[in-house]
C-alpha cells in the first residue's frame, strides 16, 4: 500500500517548517530576555566556568557584595539577547584570551548602545579563526581609547613589567585604601607607586600602550604605559586594567581585582552591595601575636592600663617554652605559667579571642616547618592547640603563622580541627577573604586574614629596617587613616603587632586608638574578632538576593537564606531610591553619606522595595 | 550443412519484407546527407593545434602569475576606493611586506544578527521556500536552485540560534578568500578554455582575444563582488555569510565562467569543427 499525499500537503508543509523555524526564534530570544540586571562575568564556554581564574572573578565578585552572573558568549550573543537588563559586562583576563570578530563587534554594538564593560589585560585578545595576535594592536583598542598588544609592531616585546604608579587623585577615586600607594618614595613624585608587604618593589606584568590615552587614565607605568583607564564610547563606557588581575588573585595578590570590581560595580555602574560588615558598621580586626616570654610583662602593663577594656582584640599565643631553639627557655611555657593561663581566661572572659600563633616554639616552627616535614612539626601544632584551648577552656578556632609561614599541611590540620579564621600574609590589603594558593582555592571552609601593611611594612617592629620615609611618626597617622577608611567604606581591615612593640611605638598607637573611639562614639566603627567575622561571613555566603525591576523606575530587593538574615546589610546608592518600603520580613533603613544603607533583622525572607516619589 | 527447417514466405509476407528493404534502402541514402552532431564529432589534432592550445592555456596563466603582485595591488586600490565612499570599515594593513586588507573588527557597525534579522530573515526564508511550491514544473531546475539556496541559509538561521561564538570568520578572511579564490579560478580560466574552446577552428587573433576578454572581466568583477558582500555584510548583519561564500563566492564565479564559456561556445561558426576551415 503506498500513501499518497496530495499537492496541498506539501505546500502546507511548507508552512509548518516556517512555523517551527518561528518557534524556535521565539524560544530561544524569550529565553534571553530573562536575564537579570546584574553584572555579567562572560566566559568563552561552559568549560571555562570551571577555570580557578573565573572562580576567582566570581570570588572576588561575591567578596565584594556583588549580585553577579556568568554568561557564555553564545548566551551573550544568541540574536542580541536583552542587553538592556545587563548592568555591566566584564570580560575576565586568562580565561578568555580568545574571541571571534563578532565577539569583538558584539562588545562595540553593545558599548555604543550605552552598555558598560570591564576588560581585563589579555581578554578577547586573540582570534578564533587563527589563534593570533591582530597584527596592528589589540581590536579592542578603540574601546578601551588606548593601542596596545601592538604585536606587528613590537613582537614579543609588547611585554612591559615594573611597578604601577597613581595620583593621589586616582587613588581616591579608585577608593584605594591607605597604606598602598607610596608617595613619598615614588620615582616619579608626585605620583605614588603602589606597594605590598614584603616586597622592595611590586612588579607587574603588562602589555605597552601607546603613552597617550582618549580616556582618563587612573594608574600607568614608569614609562606612561596606560595600566588602568576609563574610557567613554558611543553612550556607554569602558573600564581597562591593563593587569591581569585573576590571575594575580590566584597567586595571592587579590586586592587590585577586589578594588576594581567594586570601584565598576559601585562607582561605575551604581550597584547596590552586601556589606561584608555586619550591619555595614565597619571595622577592624587588631590581632596581637605573643611570640615568647617577652611579652608577658608589656602584656600585663597594658592589661594594667586598661587597654584591654576595648576590643574584643584577636589574641594569638606561642604556647611552648622556647622560641629560637629547643632548650633556650625563651617561650610563654603556657602550661607552666600560671599568670599567663590567668591572663589568657581574663581575656577570654572579657569578650576577647584567644587563638593559636602556630607552633609551639615560634622561630622554630617559623624557620624550619616546610612543605616536607608534616610529621616533624605537625606535633607542633597540636601541642600548642591544646595548651591554649585548655588555659581559655575551650577551643581556639584562630590561627596564625609563626612568621607567616604557612605550609599546605597546616591549613589542612586547621579546617580538620574546625579552625574558622588564620592570618595571612598574602592579598594583602584585602578584608577577610577564601585565598588561593599556588592557582587553585584549596578545599576549605576557612576564611584568610590577609594583613593591611604600611606600604611594604606590616607591622612596628620592621619599621626599623624600613627606608628612611617609612618611619614611625607615619604609622600612627597610617593606622588613623585605615580605621576611618574601613568605616567610610564600611569593610573590616586586619592589623597585627606584638604587644612589646605598644610601649615603643605608644604615640602610634594611642592616635590610631583615638581614632577608634570617635568614629565608634559616631557608630561608624567597632572591633571585631576573626571568629566573629568568619562566621559572619560564612552566613553571608548563605544568601540568595538580588534587586529586581518593578513596575517604572521602582525596584524591589528580594533576599532569602536558610539561616537568618540578621545584620546583613545591603548599601545602595543614594540615587537609588527616595524611599524604601519593607513589605516582607524586618529591616531598618538608614542613610549615611550619599547611601542608604537597609539591614535585616531576624527573619529568612526579606523584600524591600525601592520606591520614586 | 543442411537446415533443419525451411521458412516459406505467403507471398503477401515477402512483399512487405520487400517494401521493408526498399524503406531502409531509402533511410541510409537520406542518412549519408546529414552531418553528425556535433558533440559527438571527432576532432584531429595537428602539430600547429596542439602548438595553439599550449600557447593558448600557457601565456595568460604565465602573464597572471607575473602579474599577480600589481593585479592584487589594484584589487586592494578598488576596494578600499569603493570602502571609503560606501562607508565600509576597510583599510589597508602590512602583513609583512605585502599590502593586505584589514576589516575593522571593532567597527560599531551591524554585522552583528541581532533578533531582528534573524526574524526577517526566517520569514524570508519560509516566504521563499513555500513560493516554490507554486512554481511550474518549467521552472523546476530553479525551483532546486532556490529551494537549495533557502536550505543554506536555513543553517545559518540555525547556527546563528544556537552557538553564535563559534563563528570564527572574519569579514578580512572572508574577503581575502573571496579574491585568493578569484584569483585561482582566473588562473584555470585559460587552460579550461584552451581545451573546450581553443580545440575548435576560429580564428588565432579570436583564441586570444576572448579568453583575454573573459580575464578582464573577472579582474574587473572580482574586487566588486567582494565590495558586494561586504556591503551586504555590513548592512544585513553576517548572517549572510556563509550563502555569500558558498553560493555566491567561488562556485558563482564559476557559473559564471561556464555561462561565458557557453555563450561564446555557442556562437562558434558551424564550420568550426571541420578539420579543412581555415585557420
Amino acid at each position: 500500500m503506498t500513501l499518497h499525499f496530495p499537492r496541498i500537503a506539501s505546500k502546507v508543509w511548507a508552512l509548518l517548517v516556517a512555523l517551527g523555524l518561528f518557534g524556535v526564534l521565539a524560544t530561544l530570544y524569550a529565553e534571553s530576555l530573562k536575564a537579570q540586571p546584574t553584572l555579567v562575568l562572560l566566559v568563552p564556554g561552559t568549560p571555562a566556568l570551571a577555570d580557578p581564574v573565573t572562580q576567582a572573578w566570581l570570588d572576588a565578585a561575591r567578596e565584594e557584595g556583588l549580585s553577579i552572573a556568568t554568561m557564555t558568549d553564545d548566551e551573550f550573543m544568541r540574536y542580541g539577547g536583552n542587553h538592556r537588563s545587563i548592568a555591566g559586562v566584564i570580560v575576565p583576563d586568562s580565561v578568555h584570551k580568545h574571541a571571534s570578530d563578532l565577539l569583538v563587534n558584539f562588545l562595540h554594538a553593545y558599548v555604543q548602545d550605552g552598555g558598560n564593560l570591564f576588560v581585563a589585560f589579555d581578554a578577547a585578545l586573540l582570534d578564533t579563526e587563527k589563534g593570533g595576535y591582530a597584527v596592528g594592536q589589540s581590536r579592542l583598542s578603540a574601546l578601551v581609547g588606548v593601542r596596545y598588544a601592538m604585536y606587528g609592531q613590537m613582537g614579543e616585546k609588547m611585554f612591559g613589567r615594573g611597578p604601577v604608579f597613581g595620583t593621589r587623585h586616582s587613588a581616591a577615586q579608585l577608593r584605594i585604601q591607605p597604606g598602598k600607594f607610596d608617595f613619598g618614595d615614588a620615582a616619579m613624585d608626585p605620583v605614588g607607586e603602589l606597594t605590598t608587604y614584603g616586597y622592595p618593589q611590586l612588579e607587574h606584568s603588562y602589555y605597552r600602550t601607546d603613552p597617550q590615552p582618549k580616556g582618563q587614565s587612573l594608574l600607568r607605568s614608569a614609562d606612561k604605559d596606560i595600566i588602568l583607564t576609563l574610557n567613554k564610547f558611543g553612550k556607554g563606557s569602558v573600564l581597562f586594567a591593563n593587569l591581569p588581575l585573576g590571575y594575580l588573585k590566584t597567586r595571592t595578590d587579590g586586592y587590585l581585582l577586589h578594588r576594581l570590581l567594586g570601584y565598576f560595580a559601585v562607582d561605575v555602574l551604581h550597584q547596590p552591595r552586601l556589606a561584608a560588615v555586619p550591619n555595614a558598621q565597619g571595622g577592624m580586626v587588631l590581632n596581637l601575636h605573643i611570640d615568647s616570654n617577652a611579652a608577658q610583662v608589656p602584656l600585663l602593663q597594658l592589661e594594667d592600663e586598661g587597654w584591654f577594656h576595648t576590643g574584643p582584640f584577636s589574641i594569638h599565643v606561642t604556647a611552648g617554652p622556647d622560641t629560637s631553639a629547643a632548650g633556650d627557655r625563651l617561650g610563654l611555657d603556657v602550661d607552666n605559667n600560671p599568670a599567663m593561663q590567668a591572663f589568657l581566661k581574663r581575656q577570654a572572659a572579657l569578650g576577647h579571642e584567644v587563638g593559636n600563633h602556630g607552633g609551639w616554639n615560634h622561630n622554630i616552627f617559623g624557620n624550619q616547618a616546610n612543605e616536607t616535614n608534616r610529621s616533624q612539626f605537625e606535633p607542633y601544632l597540636e601541642r600548642n592547640h591544646r595548651s591554649i584551648s585548655g588555659a581559655i577552656g575551650r577551643q581556639a578556632l584562630s590561627y596564625s603563622a609563626p612568621m607567616g609561614n604557612q605550609p599546605v599541611w597546616a591549613t589542612q590540620w586547621l579546617q580538620r580541627n574546625g579552625f574558622r579564621a588564620y592570618y595571612f600574609t598574602g592579598d594583602n590589603g584585602l578584608g577577610p577573604t577564601r585565598s588561593y594558593y599556588n592557582g587553585k582555592r584549596p578545599e576549605s571552609t576557612m576564611w584568610a586574614f590577609p594583613i593591611s601593611s604600611f606600604l611594604r611594612v606590616a607591622t612596628f617592629e620592621e619599621l626599623d629596617a624600613a627606608p628612611e620615609a617609612d618611619k614611625p611618626a607615619q604609622i600612627g597617622e597610617f593606622l588613623r587613616d585605615l580605621s576611618t577608611y574601613a568605616a567610610d567604606h564600611h569593610v573590616a581591615k586586619l592589623f597585627y603587632f606584638h604587644p612589646p612593640a605598644a610601649q615603643r611605638y605608644a604615640a602610634g598607637m594611642e592616635q590610631f586608638l583615638q581614632q577608634t573611639r570617635l568614629l565608634a562614639s559616631q557608630g561608624r566603627f567597632r572591633w571585631y574578632t576573626m571568629e566573629q567575622l568568619a562566621s559572619f561571613l560564612s552566613r553571608r555566603e548563605q544568601v540568595s538576593w538580588r534587586v529586581a525591576s518593578t513596575a517604572g523606575r521602582n525596584r524591589v530587593l528580594a533576599a532569602s537564606s536558610n539561616a537568618s538574615l540578621q545584620e546583613l546589610s545591603w548599601i545602595f546608592p543614594e540615587s537609588s531610591a527616595t524611599r524604601f518600603k519593607v513589605t516582607q520580613g524586618v529591616a531598618t533603613i538608614r542613610k549615611e553619606a550619599q547611601e542608604w544603607i537597609v539591614t535585616a533583622g531576624d527573619c529568612s525572607t526579606l523584600e524591600v522595595e525601592l520606591q520614586y516619589k | 550443412m543442411k537446415p533443419r527447417y525451411t521458412l516459406r514466405l505467403q507471398p503477401s509476407h515477402a512483399i512487405a519484407l520487400e517494401a521493408a528493404r526498399v524503406a531502409l534502402e531509402g533511410a541510409r541514402a537520406m542518412a549519408k546527407a546529414v552531418p553528425s552532431q556535433r558533440a559527438l564529432h571527432r576532432l584531429r589534432f595537428s602539430a600547429w593545434t596542439f602548438i595553439e592550445l599550449v600557447a593558448m592555456a600557457a601565456m595568460p596563466s604565465a602573464a597572471l602569475l607575473w602579474f599577480q603582485p600589481w593585479l592584487k595591488q589594484f584589487w586592494l586600490e578598488v576596494i578600499t576606493w569603493w570602502a571609503s565612499r560606501l562607508d565600509l570599515p576597510l583599510t589597508l594593513t602590512q602583513v609583512g611586506a605585502v599590502p593586505a586588507l584589514q576589516w575593522q573588527a571593532g567597527y560599531a557597525g551591524s554585522l552583528v544578527p541581532t533578533a531582528g534579522n534573524g526574524a526577517i530573515t526566517a520569514a524570508m526564508v519560509v516566504a521563499v521556500y513555500a513560493g516554490t511550491f507554486w512554481m511550474s514544473d518549467r521552472q523546476t531546475p530553479l525551483k532546486y536552485v532556490v529551494r537549495a539556496l533557502c536550505l543554506v541559509q536555513t543553517t545559518a538561521l540555525l547556527f546563528f540560534m544556537v552557538s553564535p561564538s563559534m563563528f570564527s570568520y572574519t569579514m578580512t578572511g572572508h574577503l581575502t578568500s573571496m579574491l585568493d579564490a578569484g584569483y585561482y579560478l582566473m588562473l584555470a580560466v585559460a587552460p579550461l578554455l584552451a581545451l573546450g574552446w581553443g580545440v575548435l577552428r576560429v580564428p588565432s587573433y579570436q583564441k586570444l582575444l576572448y579568453p583575454l576578454l573573459m580575464l578582464v572581466y573577472f579582474a574587473a568583477m572580482l574586487p566588486h563582488k567582494a565590495l558586494l558582500h561586504a556591503l551586504v555584510l555590513q548592512h544585513f548583519s553576517v548572517l549572510f555569510m556563509p550563502i555569500l561564500y558558498l553560493c555566491f563566492g567561488t562556485v558563482f564565479d564559476l557559473m559564471v565562467f561556464v555561462a561565458l564559456y557557453s555563450w561564446l561556445a555557442s556562437m562558434a561558426p558551424a564550420h568550426a569543427l571541420n578539420q579543412k576551415a581555415t585557420p
